[in-house]
């Protein structure tokens, strides 16, 4: 009975993104694409330029669609706007910030567990250590081993740190953005405050640099294991074995060349597009709410709203482990001639 | 025209790829299920070969997703400079002979 209690509130608790509209905009039309814009893409928060020239707003050359404008306040509580040109930019965006943050988060999750295992291999620490044991066996036995032939154990690392990188990235995406619920609590404006900035909320995977970059390691992954453990003659054993020579010139550019580049774009737009049609579907149902403005809608709303919610945790998950398990396969599938 | 044709074409690329998608998991889910009623003590393993297929049929229709996508936020960004450019040539015709 009480579970029953606890699992509506918390399927309640799950509409918290009403409250994302604040109450000065009541008149103003619902405005999809701006809320998305918000939610969804990346914005530039905090400046880092090495060697480039501050322009500000008054001056001729000030661009006002430079998707990266600071605010600097000088003396006197006067703010003035202003651009970086030139130099090398390197301004920390909403999904940098979040990546330190998820980065924070693993090392204090896989530290302690890893000191406490590494002290006595053997013995059962915690039910902690023991939720992670039981999925990095999982992974080891069930998806590394059998796709590496044996040979996966120069991989294990990578293979862990990849798997739980993307699922913490893609769960922190899914927790309602902390810094504006603090800013909020505190008092301040949540679309302007500093917590905002740090702890904005957003999918690190949802943005296709990342995913193209962690594409990018499991292609370099597929040439350098068919190098390291072929050799040279990776290259023509790309083809497999007995296809007749005039069909030659056709595969070897399509097994060398094309599919690596094929894995790697489909395992980009797989991941990218998982991790940010949830939340499309889920902020254009809460929308509803705001473009009716009837109470009527409400609890169609939230419901569908909290199922792709339950449905977005669920993704999280097979996308991280789908992730995991394409690179394994195709870095087994480089080791040796077909 | 143009713009609600193309509109037209965003809408009916996304109902296709879902449709794809739709028939392909539903094939998937009925085997399985088949498969598990045969020889339950395999439920696990079919379960497991389900959920990946199901994945990556998902991963090629959100492919298709994310094509529409772009082509709406190309239609969206190009609107407004076609609506100016109509304005500015019906001036012309509404002047009294």
């Amino acid at each position: 009975m009480i579970k029953k209690i606890l699992l509506i509130l918390f399927s309640l608790c799950l509409s918290f993104p009403i409250f994302a509209n604040e109450s000065g905009h009541a008149s103003e039309a619902f405005d999809l694409p701006g809320i998305i814009d918000h939610h969804l893409y990346d914005h530039a928060e905090f400046p880092l330029n090495f060697g480039g020239v501050k322009v500000y707003e008054g001056d001729k050359d000030f661009d006002k669609t430079n998707p990266a404008i600071f605010e600097e306040h000088v003396e006197g509580n006067v703010t003035k706007r202003y651009h970086f040109v030139g130099g090398f930019d390197m301004h920390i965006t909403r999904r940098v910030t979040m990546m330190w943050i998820v980065t924070f988060f693993l090392l204090i999750t896989f530290i302690p567990a890893a000191r406490m295992i590494a002290n006595n291999p053997l013995k059962v620490h915690s039910r902690f250590t023991g939720a992670i044991e039981t999925v990095l066996e999982y992974l080891r036995k069930e998806v590394i081993d059998p796709n590496m032939h044996g040979h996966g154990h120069p991989y294990y690392h990578y293979l862990f740190s990849l798997f739980f990188f993307i699922l913490f990235c893609n769960l922190f995406g899914l927790i309602p953005s902390v810094g504006e619920i603090l800013a909020m609590v505190t008092g301040q404006d949540p679309h302007h405050s500093v917590l905002t900035k740090i702890w904005s909320g957003i999918t690190v995977t949802g943005d296709v640099s990342v995913t193209v970059t962690l594409a990018g390691s499991t292609l370099f992954l597929i040439y350098g294991t068919g190098f390291a453990y072929q050799g040279i003659r990776f290259i023509p054993n790309s083809v497999p074995n007995g296809v007749p020579w005039p069909l030659w010139p056709l595969l070897w550019p399509l097994e060398f060349i094309i599919s690596p580049i094929a894995k790697a774009f489909a395992l980009t737009v797989r991941l990218l597009a998982n991790m940010t049609a949830g939340h499309v579907v889920i902020l254009a149902l809460l929308g509803f709410i705001f473009e009716f403005r009837s109470y009527a809608i409400v609890p169609i709303s939230i419901g569908g709203a909290t199922a792709i919610y339950l449905l977005e945790i669920f993704v999280a998950f097979v996308q991280a482990f789908i992730f995991t398990l394409l690179t394994s396969l195709f870095v087994g599938s480089s080791m040796h001639r077909h | 025209m143009d713009f609600g044709l193309g509109y037209i074409g965003v809408g009916i690329g996304a109902g296709l790829a879902i449709l794809g998608a739709g028939l392909g998991i539903g094939r998937i889910g009925g085997q399985a299920v088949e498969g598990m009623s045969r020889q339950p003590e395999a439920a696990g393993k079919i379960q497991t070969a389900m959920l990946i297929s199901a994945a990556f049929i998902e991963g090629a229709a959100l492919f298709a997703l994310v094509i529409a996508f772009q082509a709406g936020g190309v239609l969206n960004k190009e609107l407004p400079n076609s609506l100016k450019a109509h304005t500015a040539v019906e001036q012309p015709a509404a002047q009294p002979k």
